[in-house]
């Protein structure tokens, strides 16, 4: 017998993904999946994120990881709430892994989680968590063509980061040339430059995570 | 601080995207198929669009894998590759590229949208379903 289906493959991820959105909606944390190459400057950017956050915004980061729990101690060294999501080889979070995650957290208590994703272009973007907002980071080391190699994160992305700008004078970054391959793909989010060594563009990037 | 693995998870390789959506393929596929009280699910077509960049091959491998132990164990996978759709803003030309593309194939504009070719669909399936009564 043959069945005309037509349906989404990932429905298993998405039916728990709109889960985690629902219990997070209900408690009224914002939330936010960093997606970026190893590399590329995500735990560093939330070092320089939530200091500025402390005062206005109760957050919480889950980190995303294959081994190890580095980033979690960084984070808790700032004083933030942080939970180890460990894949054990998995390329990237699912969306079971994080509702389980966030069912454990003192939601009444927060207004912000960040969820930095496993280091990685391709496997995160293909798996909703249930965030509110996905932010694609990359970083100037990187190379400014990834965006056309990368289509379906830049797509998907509500705002794109792009870190360590203070290498500008020492690598072939051209900041223009990765504009224009962002835009190709996608042309509604916004483009934060960043440093989080000098601080250049996190102010503005800090706005837009608590504004929208 | 607290570590949360994936112990409780079905272990499964999970190295290349490949195997990810293979198993969410195989879950997906063996719930359709659950709900239409079939035996056995023989062969299933799958829509990919380009912009997933699966390599086909690599999926079938990984179907293979996942798919051990359930209704779809020995199901013939075929992957149907979608091309990007775009459009060029300054030519107004739209169609689809044979492959991922920064320039309107027409005019060699950098300027175009993308209109699909992330597709990751379940098309159909042929099943071995009990004969009724």
């Amino acid at each position: 017998m043959r069945v005309e289906v037509m349906r989404n493959v990932f429905v298993r991820n998405d039916a728990l993904a709109e889960e985690a959105r629902a219990l997070l909606a209900r408690h009224g944390v914002a939330s936010i999946n960093l997606i970026g190459g190893a590399g590329a400057g995500k735990t560093t950017l939330l070092e320089a994120t939530l200091p500025r956050l402390r005062d206005i915004r109760r957050t919480a980061v889950l980190e995303g990881d294959i081994a190890t729990t580095h980033d979690a101690e960084r984070i808790a060294a700032l004083g933030v709430p942080s939970m180890q999501l460990l894949t054990e080889g998995g390329c990237h979070l699912g969306a079971a892994l994080v509702y389980h995650a966030i069912q454990r957290l003192p939601l009444d208590q927060l207004d912000l989680l960040f969820i930095e994703n496993v280091g990685n272009l391709v496997c995160p973007a293909n798996f909703d968590l249930g965030e509110e907002r996905m932010v694609a980071v990359l970083s100037a080391a990187e190379g400014d063509d990834k965006p056309a190699k990368y289509p379906l994160l830049f797509r998907k992305a509500d705002a794109i980061v792009l870190t360590k700008l203070d290498l500008l004078p020492y690598v072939s970054f051209d900041m223009e040339r990765c504009r224009a391959y962002i835009r190709q793909v996608n042309e509604r989010s916004p483009i934060f430059p960043v440093s989080a060594r000098t601080g250049d563009g996190i102010d503005e990037w800090v706005r837009w995570v608590v504004g929208g | 601080m607290a570590a949360a693995g994936t112990g409780d998870r079905r272990k499964r390789p999970a190295s290349m995207h490949e195997f990810a959506i293979a198993a969410e393929l195989v879950d997906a596929a063996v719930r359709e198929a659950g709900a239409r009280d079939a035996r056995r699910i023989t062969s299933l077509v799958c829509r990919v669009g380009l912009m997933r960049q699966v390599v086909a091959e690599m999926l079938v491998e990984a179907f293979r894998m996942a798919s051990a132990g359930t209704l779809a164990e020995g199901a013939r996978l075929e992957v149907e590759t979608v091309a990007p759709a775009t459009a060029c803003l300054d030519c107004g030309w739209s169609g689809r590229t044979s492959e991922w593309t920064c320039r309107c194939p027409k005019c060699g504009s950098v300027r175009i949208r993308l209109e699909g070719g992330d597709e990751l669909l379940l098309m159909s399936m042929e099943l071995e379903v009990p004969d009724a009564g």
